[in-house]
């Protein structure tokens, strides 16, 4: 049985294969990722410190790693201090550690899975990672899964009879991956990732591009609120000429979560205004107004979608140039993709099926990962067991060089940086590759090395190079020394003696 | 399976009357008969079919019965697009209550199977009961967890409904406005209303339930409380029928 820890920007959820959510929270099963200090200076965590001053707690502490923060200003009794990010999340994550074993799951243990963005690169992932390990969890680099590869898993999970069947109608080959698009649009994040799932008898998950956006929910919040404020101004309520329009903006901002939330299921809502603040007015709000103000954040978010498909289109390259890729129109992008699920909260919001149900072919189906959106991650992390999970566009190894018998020592290449970046795609860069040159690593001119291979993943790498194996394989140093990886699992190692070409071989060839 | 001429004739016979009235029935059958180790391709299964007399010009069926098989719980599919095989799966292990818990928890299952599932928790806590305190295995603290939590959902449920009528009022809100919000936060806990407050409608023994005396099917009613009907999965829970009273003349 594993036990998923699924540390989210808005909450935090726990899982194991057997039970599906364990609940955490004192109301909700879920463990809100706040965290702060109270008057007296105690440390608050989850649901005690909602009702801490907007100055006093630390909200989507997960995104100050995303966004590269090493600390956080909260306000202390001292007053306003700067304080380590890393240790706040230690803090949450032990929290939730201590909640999960009062009521049975056990984080401590061996084979715990942690989710993590599948865009972070190898410092982030190594930040949550050390912050985990802090906090109790017995965890390693190779316990880190790719949040949209758990949605995958969650979805399988929940539809291994069908995908043998159905997922792509008569054109299903039990030997053919499906591609996958994910679409996981949070609180605070829109996380865009293209998959190749092959399942449930190959039971492999391959991330072939992951993009990410910091807009999501609360962008929409904001719009919302903007159009309820233009709709008093008609009902003649000015709300900057209002006593506090701060305190009208709030409300405001309040209204429109409602409504956003009850236009999930509704045609139509009445929208909740405080009458001693707006007066006695009573307006209804529709779907469509809805989807009129939520157009445009959706236009950008066909958009990632666009730039994740082409990015994935980087890893089959046959006959083509990245030049191509990037020229190549929306349908064409589009056409090969069997499956859209739906992740995250906000993913519930009718508009965004009907808007991506626009660009993709009839014949692609678009689901919710898991019967609860929220809970996709979590129960995905928690069926991990036996999939093998590769991510292409930031390979989960080390590539580092050797030379003087180990005196010496390079990282020429660390594990999850992407290989090439999306707006090189959306440029028509033609040279699109992970590049690096002995100049650049500061490597003898002269003499020879040895590459050395660390895998990351549960997946083992097998890499040839010249038909040998790149662990282990010599490499004679000179000015030119020159090492590649290409989107598509090709190598390419210019040294001493001229160009070896090589290749990864668990990337299959797709297309 | 050894058969003698006559009841292999009569199994046909009986196979051809299934497969008219259930073709997947009947194709089930053909598989449960093959035995678990056995992989059958679609025309093996078709020969079995006709072999046992059902009319080739009536396989046409086997399109909609394939969609139904690669479903089928006790079907294994194997081979490739163009060779499909299926196979009879032996029966799987009963779920732990873990295990049944989790589905529970996690997915909408036809009403059959949730009650399977049902029991099996049933009997683990009845066997915890029964065994007495010294042998009764510690509750499983996860299982006790999720049920505290399904019980504060619904508490929580009451209370948001509580919390939103009580703000409606307050801000003197239409009546129009009152019902929309009670019925779409009913609609979450999966809820349907039976009649509206105020219409008229015909007496209907089944939805409805009159405020007096007895009301004639079919009787013109004016509905004086709604009632609710909860979608659980695919199966439909009377909560509480419309109360209605006769409005027919005099």
């Amino acid at each position: 049985m594993t036990t998923a820890l699924d540390f989210g920007t808005s909450t935090t959820l726990v899982a194991t294969t057997a039970a599906g959510v364990v609940p955490l929270g004192t109301l909700d099963a879920a463990l809100p990722s706040i965290i702060g200090y109270d008057d007296d200076g105690t440390l608050v965590i989850g649901e005690p410190a909602e009702v801490l001053s907007p100055t006093q707690a630390v909200r989507s502490i997960k995104r100050s790693i995303t966004e590269r923060r090493d600390f956080v200003p909260v306000d202390l009794p001292a007053g306003v201090r700067d304080v380590r990010v890393d240790d706040l999340i230690g803090h949450l994550l032990h929290e939730a550690v201590r909640r999960a074993a009062a009521r049975g799951a056990d984080l401590t243990a061996p084979g715990v899975r942690l989710g993590c963005p599948a865009m972070w690169d190898g410092p982030q992932r190594r930040r949550l990672l050390d912050a985990a390990v802090r906090s109790g969890l017995s965890l390693t680099l190779e316990s880190l899964v790719d949040e949209p590869v758990a949605a995958g898993i969650a979805w399988l999970a929940t539809n291994a009879r069908s995908v043998a069947g159905e997922a792509a109608g008569e054109a299903w080959e039990a030997e053919a991956p499906l591609r996958v698009v994910v679409f996981d649009m949070g609180g605070g994040t829109l996380d865009v990732a293209v998959l190749d799932v092959r399942g449930p008898h190959h039971r492999e998950v391959s991330v072939l591009a992951a993009l990410g956006a910091p807009e999501a929910g609360d962008a929409l919040d904001e719009a919302i609120a903007d159009d309820l404020d233009f709709t008093l101004a008609r009902y003649g309520v000015d709300t900057d000429s209002l006593p506090r329009p701060d305190r009208a903006r709030e409300l405001l901002l309040d209204a429109a979560r409602r409504v956003k939330i009850r236009l999930t299921t509704e045609e139509e809502t009445v929208v909740p205004l405080h009458r001693d603040t707006f007066g006695r007015v009573e307006i209804w709000y529709t779907r469509e107004q809805l989807n009129a103000v939520f157009a445009r954040q959706m236009d950008r978010a066909e958009q990632y979608v666009a730039a994740a498909l082409r990015v994935a289109r980087l890893t089959e390259l046959v006959g083509r140039s990245a030049r191509d890729i990037a020229r190549l129109p929306l349908e064409t992008i589009v056409a090969d993709v069997d499956l859209v699920l739906l992740s995250g909260g906000m993913s519930q919001v009718p508009y965004v099926a009907e808007r991506l149900r626009r660009i993709f072919p009839e014949r692609t189906r678009i689901e919710f990962a898991a019967p609860r959106p929220a809970h996709a991650v979590a129960i995905g992390l928690a069926h991990t067991e036996g999939y093998g999970r590769l991510n292409m566009y930031r390979p989960a190894f080390d590539v580092a060089l050797e030379w003087d018998d180990g005196r010496g020592f390079r990282t020429i290449y660390e594990a999850f940086t992407p290989l090439v970046e999306a707006v090189q795609v959306a440029r028509g860069s033609a040279d699109l590759r992970y590049v690096r040159t002995g100049s650049e690593l500061g490597l003898p001119r002269q003499g020879t090395g040895v590459l050395r291979v660390k895998s990351y993943s549960d997946t083992r790498v097998r890499a040839t190079v010249d038909g040998a194996k790149l662990d282990g394989y010599a490499v004679t140093l000179s000015d030119s020394f020159e090492f590649s990886i290409y989107p598509n699992g090709r190598i390419k190692i210019v040294d001493g003696t001229g160009t070896h070409e090589g290749q990864i071989e668990d990337w299959h060839t797709i297309g | 399976m050894v058969r003698s001429a006559p009841s292999r004739r009569a199994a046909g016979r009986s196979l051809a009357k299934l497969f008219a009235t259930d073709p997947l029935a009947a194709v089930l059958t053909v598989l449960r008969e093959a035995g678990p180790d056995r992989e059958l391709r679609a025309e093996e299964v078709k020969r079995a079919l006709v072999e046992r007399g059902v009319p080739a010009n009536r396989l046409d069926a086997w399109r909609r019965v394939q969609e139904r098989l690669v479903a089928h719980e006790r079907v294994g599919i194997g081979g490739d697009r163009y060779h499909r095989t299926y196979r009879w799966l032996p029966e799987s292990p009963p779920p732990t209550p873990d295990q049944a818990l989790a589905l529970l928890a996690e997915h909408r299952l036809p009403s059959q199977r949730r009650l399977e599932l049902v029991e099996v928790l049933r009997a683990a806590l009845a066997g915890g009961a029964d065994a007495g305190p010294a042998s009764r295995p510690s509750a499983d603290p996860v299982l006790i967890a999720q049920l505290e939590q399904r019980e504060r959902d619904a508490v929580r449920a009451l209370a948001e409904l509580a919390i939103e009528v009580e703000e409606l009022v307050t801000n003197e809100a239409s009546a129009r406005a009152v019902v929309h919000t009670v019925r779409s936060l009913t609609k979450l806990a999966d809820l349907r209303p039976i009649e509206r407050a105020g219409e008229m409608t015909r007496f209907d023994r089944t939805r409805h339930t009159s405020v007096g005396g007895r009301i004639a099917d079919g009787a013109p009613v004016l509905v004086l409380r709604p009632g609710y009907i909860w979608n659980r999965g695919d199966e439909e829970v009377l909560i509480a029928r419309a109360v209605v009273q006769d409005r027919s003349p005099s």
